[in-house]
């Protein structure tokens, strides 16, 4: 009796419970991101969402020649030949993955204003979050406009890329090329005046911001704005970083001083570049062009990571690419994936002096950094399109398999066409501004589609 | 031998205990059976028998059977009753066998004996005006099966069950089909609830049918009402069976024994010789037919001088094949054991009742290794608190363990039909997967998980004023599973691997608990005045907290061993040891009120309405709100009617209802919620935006009328008729938005649906009374359809952009499978040709495929369906048999034993070589050319007219064949043995289906419900 007594009276209590019951695992709004550290673990999510589309964009560049495995696979052997529905696909993904980091860096700045700051040290790391998550978006804003959108020398009225700055349900058109360069421009100089100050490269710290400015203002032709920053990153860098003792940690430490922002997951890098190989015996997919491989000397401290001869019955003497496909045929763990390091900003200061017509200054840079290398120097007399040239080859050889020749190569198509192999096209060629994927204009009537791609429609 | 030693047991006990006292009082008393029927000839448990003038009384038992034993005078007179039934007077005239049947009461509005009911919502008044319906669990125990959701399949029309698997695989139960576009069971499940307590959907399936005394299906906003929105795919009360108030003590012991059989193979597959020729055909050479034939070696040596010997080491070879002819369906399927004892005591005083009970059954499926041990226990106590009312207390508990040695990859249903003749279990290396043995694939992997299910509660009723009933219940109910899995070091797959030995070996272990705990508090005040005027009002508030603990862990390492503790936790990397854990309590409050009002029982009104809040939504969305109106009419209750002997039962009613609901929205879409990942970057823990919220999201309102119609002719025959429509509007969905969004789906309001049905049931009854025969015969019968009646955005919703099909189309169900027309097979290329829009034929892989190519083919679930009860008997052997059917739907078959040149190293369905195209100028033939890999073909891979078969099929449900042990044989026990009886039990004996495959059920090639066949024993001491 006084058990059921004490049962009833137990549940009279219990009514007088509240329906706001929190989450052990979940936070919602208002309370979910209002510590320094909670605004870190949300910007964590958006850094672990970027993309790594380095190995496809490579199969795309001239980096790479098939081997005879290629033939094997041929989703693969498409996509080297620029099969129209290897942009498609490459783009469902890409799209939809570079908006997915976007939409997360904006959760955070939405909530920056709702962080309760105590001292000095919260003020300073929320200053940092918020320069960290602009540099981001600007980071993804740059890929998806080199991909999905003409040059600015076409015109900075063509269509950009969709600029998103809210979390919310939204069907939004295209912004030009020029305003969205305008947008990167911004929100790389809002994160530079507030001077995230992080120690690890896992962060986008200021330089690293300053780097991407430096590829930008590139991109857009501000040539002088973008040598002056990328020759002062340099120098106070200091070309030691280039040196073999730095070089030899790249692609194995978090902590070599010639990074400058690192995809800092091993979960999600483990499986980077994997789709190189063929089988782990047999070999790759793709070898390195004899000339490539060829040009890179003994002396040079980036010969030993970045070509791998090999030689099998199938495939005769050949070089496969090194780097984190040597780390794999090492059976070593592949925990990060560069991101950008100091030769963005070298490469980016030379370019940028060659085309501004200050061909010294392009050389000195170059030659000070192949110095450090270990590599030959080059030409001193080089100038214009020959130095231009000269340039664009050691930087493919720097960044060989990474995928950032693939940028060159459609930026300075015109110009280089007549060294691409027959499976690039021309350039006027519609492919090389990527399709909008349907994930977008199907729900997005205000999307504008790429010309030469298709628009499927759900009535088709 | 277990069920030998509890009998001798339970004797011991009788006679030491009670043995004496029955001795003392058997020479002077008289002891009178029988039976106690309904008009429509169905038996009464539960009934009441006294003897007038004295406190001699008793009850009949689950079959309606009723042992009395009284110092009865001639002319004493036995007062047979039943709630809702005029009672029965019948003067003794010395007979020792009487039956009776009782009438539906349509007089007075006497009260009934108040019996202890702690499912405190089920008001007269709700069963008046709205769908209250009756499982028969007379029925449901004489089916031997263990789980009581499927054993529920075809009990009550409109309630759907749908076996998904093999044993111990949940299946899916729906009250009158889905009403949301969302599937699955979050968003249309129904609400279960034990003697007043909410108990989860697999408490419920471990319940044990012979504790429980009435299982009731709530169907319309009338009947559910009173639950709130919580209700809004209905209700199923289960009310477990209490002690008895007569003073008499029960024991009864229940034995069934018996097997589980094969169940029906699905396809038959080749024997050795056809599959070697057909090998031959599809010359691939990883098979022996090809591989072995003169075709491959004249193509590959011509010229070659050995050619002859190696013709004839080639046939050699076949020859020793063909001496072998395995027949995997024998080898991988068999018959386990059933077994389920039950023993349950009964008993009590006028203050004082109780019920105890406990139960234990397994059942063996149909792969080795697989099988499901269930033992529960349950106590009921009632105590009368002197006359303003009563308190009961049930306590329960279950333990449920099921095994399973499937995998993900070898599942031995599907080596059934992959594994060829010419192999058997001591083959080195197979053909059908190379490089492995048999015993490769079986030992893959072991699987165990057992739930532990506990419940208490407690209800009290008080009248402390006359009219005015304060009642009260409250439960807990808790659930412990636990899963261990295992993947051994020894298996094919972690050998394959590449790890290291001594990170061999996968191991999960989960645990996960949850406790459910609601209460629920109502005044109701009733009064009746001027013998004509039933007025009810209630007031109720309750709350429902449910509390999820999940923890898992996986590690490697363990080798052979199923034990988290060998777990290798030094290894780092992508086998280093993982632990997840999900933590969720949620919480409902209502408050309701409700009105009724009934006039000479001719005329009923009811009206409710309650105000559900729950703690998963944000605090502006939480409150929502259910209401109901109920109508009925009985004209029969009229004068001009009343004593009609033709018409004798008319009754007419009708509801209104209104629900909003949330159900299966979480806080995640409503509002920006983060969720930590198990992953890490850098340094830091990730917290992530779990989706695109939407604020403006708002509940699904779902508005329903019903309308029943009940007449009874004779008092033999009766019919049942219900329509019921239910539109749901701003229905919920996740719905693709543009990626540019950040997110690919987002949860919105999307458009109207509708969902209405007819149900029927009949049933008859007749006796003969000179050799004592009773037939009785019932039928039901549902149809259910849905439709999408408005679509916000769009005319035709796709949920996926590669989706040739909309997934939802304005004015068209949404369970429709469409697909291609065929046109037969093109004897040229032996591709099938199938004819698209406005005639225009479709050449595979090569004529892209439009939306208008595809055409309706039918529904995916059956739109009809029901069932088929017999029963008959004659003096004391009684035959019962139920047939269960489903008709209207359709399925794709899976044809994966159609092989094509690439997969024929596994078996193929028998006759494949006379009705598959194999060269140019094959005609008239089903299956098209195997030349050409189905996973290039894009046309191929979708649903067709003639890959599409019927899923329609009649299953024989239950089938009883019992006889109950004549009173004088009882009579010689001296009344010890109260009850007895024996038989024989059979569950789903067979299906019959023009669907070829093996289950139209569940659309997978093994893995249908199995016949369980027992031989049965009742005794009640």
């Amino acid at each position: 009796m006084k058990k059921f007594i004490f049962s009833f009276l137990f549940a009279l209590v219990l009514s007088g419970c509240s329906l706001n019951i929190p989450y052990d695992n979940q936070f919602s709004d208002p309370d979910a991101i209002t510590t320094p550290t909670t605004g870190r673990e949300l910007l964590a999510s958006a850094y672990s969402a970027l993309p790594n589309p380095g190995l496809d964009l490579a199969v795309l560049s001239d980096d790479f020649l098939n081997t005879y495995w290629a033939s094997r696979d041929p989703g693969i052997l498409n996509q080297y030949n620029w099969q129209p529905q290897s942009f498609i696909d490459l783009a469902q993904s890409l799209w939809p993955e570079y908006y997915d980091v976007i939409v997360r860096a904006n959760a955070l700045i939405e909530r920056i204003p709702f962080i309760k700051i105590s001292t000095e040290a919260d003020r300073l790391q929320v200053m940092s979050l918020e320069a960290e998550a602009y540099t981001l978006k600007a980071y993804c804003y740059f890929n998806l406009l080199r991909l999905f959108a003409s040059d600015p020398a076409e015109g900075l009225d063509k269509d950009g890329i969709i600029l998103k700055q809210k979390v919310l349900m939204e069907d939004l058109p295209r912004s030009t090329v020029g305003e969205t360069i305008e947008e990167i421009r911004r929100l790389l100089t809002r994160a530079i005046e507030l001077d995230p100050s992080s120690t690890s490269v896992a962060w986008l710290n200021t330089n690293a911001a300053k780097t991407l400015l430096s590829k930008v203002e590139l991109y857009a032709g501000n040539y002088e704005e973008a040598a002056s920053i990328a020759s002062q990153l340099i120098d106070s860098a200091g070309y030691d970083v280039f040196t073999e003792s730095v070089y030899r940690t790249l692609w194995n430490s978090t902590t070599c001083r010639e990074q400058l922002f690192i995809f800092d997951s091993p979960l999600m890098s483990q499986y980077y570049y994997i789709g190189i190989q063929y089988d782990a015996d047999m070999g790759d997919y793709f070898m390195l062009p004899p000339a490539i491989a060829s040009s890179f000397e003994p002396s040079d401290c980036r010969t030993e990571w970045t070509v791998v001869p090999y030689t099998s019955q199938t495939l005769g003497e050949v070089s496969f690419i090194g780097k984190y496909n040597l780390l794999r045929r090492d059976k070593k763990q592949i925990n990060f994936v560069n991101k950008l390091r100091y030769s963005d900003a070298l490469f980016a200061g030379a370019e940028s002096y060659c085309r501004a017509g200050n061909s010294t200054k392009a050389i000195e840079m170059v030659n000070n950094f192949l110095r450090a290398r270990g590599a030959s120097e080059i030409d001193e007399t080089l100038s214009g399109d020959d130095l231009l040239k000269e340039i664009l080859w050691q930087k493919q050889k720097e960044f060989l398999g990474e995928g950032e020749r693939f940028f060159d190569m459609k930026i300075n198509r015109r110009l280089l066409a007549s060294m691409f192999p027959t499976r690039i096209p021309g350039p006027d060629d519609y492919r090389w501004v990527w399709p909008i994927p349907k994930e977008e204009y199907l729900y997005n009537d205000k999307v504008t589609q790429n010309p030469g791609w298709p628009r499927v429609t759900f009535t088709e | 031998m277990q069920s030998r030693i509890i009998q001798a047991l339970l004797f011991t006990l009788l006679f030491h205990l009670f043995g004496g006292i029955e001795g003392a009082y058997a020479q002077k008393n008289v002891t009178v059976r029988g039976t106690v029927y309904d008009e429509t000839g169905e038996t009464l448990p539960g009934a009441i028998i006294k003897v007038s003038g004295t406190s001699f009384a008793t009850a009949t038992n689950n079959d309606g059977i009723y042992m009395l034993t009284a110092p009865l005078k001639p002319d004493a007179v036995l007062v047979y009753s039943y709630m809702g039934m005029k009672p029965a007077e019948i003067v003794w005239d010395g007979d020792t066998h009487i039956d009776v049947t009782l009438e539906i009461d349509t007089k007075s509005l006497d009260e009934v004996t108040i019996t202890a009911d702690p499912n405190i919502n089920n008001l007269d008044i709700r069963s008046r005006s709205g769908v209250v319906q009756l499982v028969d669990m007379k029925r449901l125990n004489e089916k031997p099966m263990i789980d009581l959701a499927l054993a529920l399949q075809g009990s009550v029309p409109g309630l759907i069950v749908t076996n998904s698997g093999e044993l111990g695989s949940k299946p899916t139960i729906r009250i009158r089909g889905n009403q949301s576009l969302r599937t699955g069971d979050a968003a249309n499940e129904p609400l279960y609830v034990l003697d007043g307590k909410v108990i989860s959907a697999d408490a419920f399936r471990s319940l044990n049918a012979q504790d429980i005394k009435e299982i009731k299906v709530l169907k319309d906003a009338a009947a559910c009402a009173l639950y709130g929105i919580k209700a809004a795919n209905g209700v199923i009360e289960i009310t477990s069976k209490r002690g008895s108030h007569f003073g008499s003590l029960d024991v009864t012991y229940t034995l069934g024994m018996g097997a589980t059989l094969k169940g029906r193979r699905g396809v038959q597959v080749m024997r050795t010789d056809e599959k070697l020729e057909i090998e031959r055909l599809m010359m691939n050479e990883a098979t022996p037919g090809y591989r072995y034939s003169a075709d491959y070696y004249n193509k590959m040596y011509p010229g070659n001088p050995k050619l002859p010997e190696m013709i004839a080491q080639g046939k050699a070879m076949l020859d020793s094949l063909r001496g072998i002819n395995t027949d995997w369906f024998n080898e991988l399927m068999r018959v386990a054991l059933y077994q389920n004892h039950n023993l349950s005591v009964r008993g009590g005083n006028e203050s004082t009742s109780y019920y105890v009970s406990a139960n234990i059954a397994t059942q063996g499926g149909q792969v080795k290794g697989n099988n499901t041990l269930r033992g529960t226990a349950r106590m009921g106590l009632d105590i009368t608190l002197g006359k303003i009312g009563y308190l009961t207390l049930s306590m329960d508990g279950a333990y449920t363990e099921t095994k399973t040695p499937n995998g993900s990859s070898f599942s031995p249903e599907n080596l059934v039909y992959n594994l060829n003749p010419y192999e058997t279990k001591e083959t080195a290396r197979l053909w059908s997967y190379p490089n492995r043995s048999y015993n490769d694939l079986m030992f893959q992997y072991r699987g165990k998980s057992t739930e532990k299910r506990g419940g208490i509660s407690g209800s009290i009723s008080l009248r402390p004023i006359e009219s005015l009933d304060i009642l009260g219940v409250a439960g807990l109910d808790f659930m412990l599973s636990e899963g261990m899995q295992l993947t051994p070091a020894s298996s094919y797959s972690e050998q394959q691997s590449g790890f290291s030995a001594a990170e061999l070996g996968k191991l999960n272990q989960d645990k996960n608990t949850v406790l459910n705990f609601s209460y629920n508090i109502r005044a109701v005040y009733t009064n009746k005045f001027q013998e004509k005027h039933d007025l009810t009002f209630s007031l109720n508030h309750d709350y429902y907290m449910t509390n999820t603990d999940n923890l898992g862990i996986t590690g490697y390492g363990v080798g052979d061993h199923m034990s988290a503790a060998l777990i290798n936790q030094s290894i780092t990397g992508a086998r280093k040891p993982f632990v997840s854990s999900f933590k969720e309590k949620i919480a409902q409050l209502g408050f309701g009120a409700v009105a009724g009002y009934t006039y000479a029982m001719t005329y009923d009104f009811f009206a409710s309405f309650k105000l559900d809040g729950s703690s998963v939504l944000p605090s502006d969305k939480r409150w929502n709100s259910a209401w109901a109106l109920g109508l009925g009419w009985t004209p029969s209750m009229y004068k001009f009617l009343e004593d009609n002997p033709v018409l004798t039962r008319l009754n007419l009613r009708g509801s209104y209802g209104n629900t909003a609901s949330l159900a299966g929205v979480s806080a995640a879409q409503t509002i920006a919620t983060f969720q930590y990942l198990e992953d890490a970057y850098a340094t830091s823990r990730i917290l992530q935006l779990m989706a695109m919220y939407n604020r403006d999201l708002k509940p699904e309102h779902t508005t329903s009328y019903d309308v029943g119609l009940q007449v009874g002719f004779f008092n033999k025959f009766s019919l049942d008729l219900k329509w019921y429509r239910r539109r749901t509007a701003d229905a919920l969905l996740d719905v693709p938005i543009a990626a540019s969004n950040g997110f690919g789906m987002m949860k919105r309001n999307i458009g109207v649906l509708s969902n209405e049905g007819y149900e029927a049931a009949a049933s008859m009854f007749l006796t003969i009374p000179a050799p004592d025969i009773r037939v009785r015969v019932a039928a039901s019968f549902s149809y259910n359809r849905n439709r999408v009646d408005d679509l916000f955005y769009t005319d035709k919703l796709y949920t996926s952009d590669d989706a040739l099909i909309p997934d939802f189309q304005v004015g068209k169900p949404y369970d429709i499978l469409y697909g291609l027309r065929q046109a037969g097979i093109n004897s040229v290329t032996g591709l099938p040709i199938f004819i698209g829009a406005g005639g225009r034929e479709i050449v595979p892989g090569q004529t892209i495929l439009r939306r208008d190519d595809f055409i309706e083919l039918g529904h995916l679930t059956p739109p009809f369906s029901g069932s088929v009860n017999l029963t008959f008997s004659w003096k004391n052997l009684e035959l019962d048999a139920d047939f269960y059917w489903v008709a209207g739907g359709v399925k794709q078959y899976n044809y994966t034993y159609v092989r094509n040149r690439d997969d024929i190293n596994f078996n193929a369905l028998r006759g494949l070589t006379q009705t598959m195209w194999l060269r140019p100028g094959d005609i008239d033939k089903i299956y098209y050319s195997p030349f050409y890999s189905s996973a290039a073909l894009e046309s191929l891979m979708y649903a067709n007219t003639s890959n599409t078969g019927s899923s329609n099929y009649l299953r024989m449900s239950m089938l009883s064949l019992r006889y109950v042990i004549p009173e004088s044989i009882l009579a010689k026990t001296k009344n010890v043995v109260k009850f007895a009886s024996l038989g024989i039990q059979a569950s789903n004996l067979f299906t019959l289906s023009p669907y070829k495959e093996s289950d139209p059920e569940t659309g997978r090639l093994g893995a249908g419900i199995q016949p369980v066949l027992t031989f049965n024993l009742s005794v009640t001491f």
